[in-house]
């Protein structure tokens, strides 16, 4: 007599796959809520610095007379005007190399290319590269910054005068294109210490 | 007659049609790293106001918690995400003899002298969001006005330009 066969045999094997349906739950209620929090549009801010009145802008930074040191100012100025952007180093209003108008073009609005190469070409000629770095403690914050000093004192400065209907948009675009310029690989710095004046 | 069932499809066994999960798995798992990698915790810190709309530019500094102010086409508004508040309205800002606006010069006092009550220091910091169609002599009238009252450093909110 042949012996009955045994149980196990007929025993069906057992998944050994990990169960992934809670991971799956998990995830269908985190993808959402992620999603849901997530922001697309990066919001930053533009740090504007307005001067101290009465006092240089620089402030700590500037060098006395008594030290011998150089207090020539470039006083770079742009006017933001209908037709253009009027760039004026060394305070003049005459038409020439320190005084010129960069027009706006064919779609109405300012030549930002060429007013970054301009700013550049200035930095090049009346700046030049920076001659040392001070320490400048804010009194406010009580923070320390480095500052770089140039053969001008305000070798990281410009004034920007705008008519009154400019838009704040313009503003910022304008402020945007006084700070840096890439060249090649490398970033320039041109004139990130923007003041904002009242147009005369 | 009808042919007898062949012994082959009689005896098949029925096998089950589960889904599978693993490609689900791994377009998931690809998602949610993403979206935990883009989640950025500073940008908390500011909420754009629905009352106006942020210029846009390539340049800028990381978030930080201030003072705020909104500047929009109705005038200067406290910086509430439900029914803020109108520190100088439109009357205020077209007026061609002030320079500076008495409603937010007075707001600004206000945050000013509660900082100083509360022994805390003074920095001295307010963050602006400011409508991009502004123009410019309301720009400076709220400029002017924050420096009269002391606030020297001030931070533009915008919209950072993908590069």
């Amino acid at each position: 007599m042949a012996f009955k066969p045994s149980q196990k045999r007929s025993r069906e094997e057992q998944s050994t796959e990990i169960n992934i349906t809670p991971i799956m739950n998990l995830m269908v209620v985190l993808i959402p809520l992620l999603l849901s929090a997530s922001k697309f549009t990066e919001l930053a801010l533009l740090e504007y610095l307005p001067p101290a009145e009465g006092a240089p802008v620089e402030a700590g930074a500037a060098p006395s007379e008594e030290s011998g040191a150089n207090t020539e100012k470039i006083n770079l100025l742009l006017n933001l005007v209908e037709t253009g952007i009027q760039v004026s180093i060394f305070q003049s209003v005459e038409e020439g190399p320190n005084f010129y108008e960069i027009p706006v073009i064919a779609s109405g609005d300012y030549n930002w290319e060429t007013l970054k190469d301009s700013l550049w070409s200035i930095k090049q000629t009346h700046v030049g590269e920076p001659t040392g770095i001070d320490t400048v403690v804010v009194e406010a914050t009580g923070k320390s910054t480095e500052i770089a000093t140039y053969r001008v004192l305000d070798g990281e400065e410009v004034s920007i005068t705008a008519v009154a209907s400019t838009t704040f948009q313009t503003v910022i675009k304008v402020m945007d294109a006084c700070r840096y310029i890439t060249i090649g690989n490398e970033q320039k710095t041109l004139f990130p210490l923007t003041i904002l004046k009242q147009f005369q | 007659m009808a042919f007898a069932p062949s012994k082959g499809k009689k005896n098949r066994r029925k096998e089950e049609a589960g889904l599978s999960l693993n490609s689900m798995m791994d377009m998931m798992t690809i998602i949610l790293l993403f979206l935990l990698k883009s989640m950025s915790t500073s940008g908390a810190l500011i909420q754009q106001s629905p009352f106006l709309e942020l210029p846009t530019a390539e340049r800028e500094m990381e978030p930080k918690k201030a003072v705020a102010i909104l500047v929009t086409p109705d005038g200067v508004l406290e910086d509430m995400e439900i029914d803020p508040r109108m520190l100088s309205d439109r009357a205020e800002m077209d007026d061609p003899e002030g320079v500076v606006l008495p409603g937010l010069a007075g707001f600004l006092n206000e945050n000013r002298e509660f900082v100083l009550k509360t022994g805390r220091l003074f920095r001295g910091e307010i963050t602006i969001q400011c409508d991009k169609n502004v123009t410019y002599d309301w720009l400076l009238k709220v400029i002017n006005t924050c420096g009269q009252t002391e606030f020297a450093t001030i931070d533009f909110v915008i919209i950072k330009e993908s590069t």
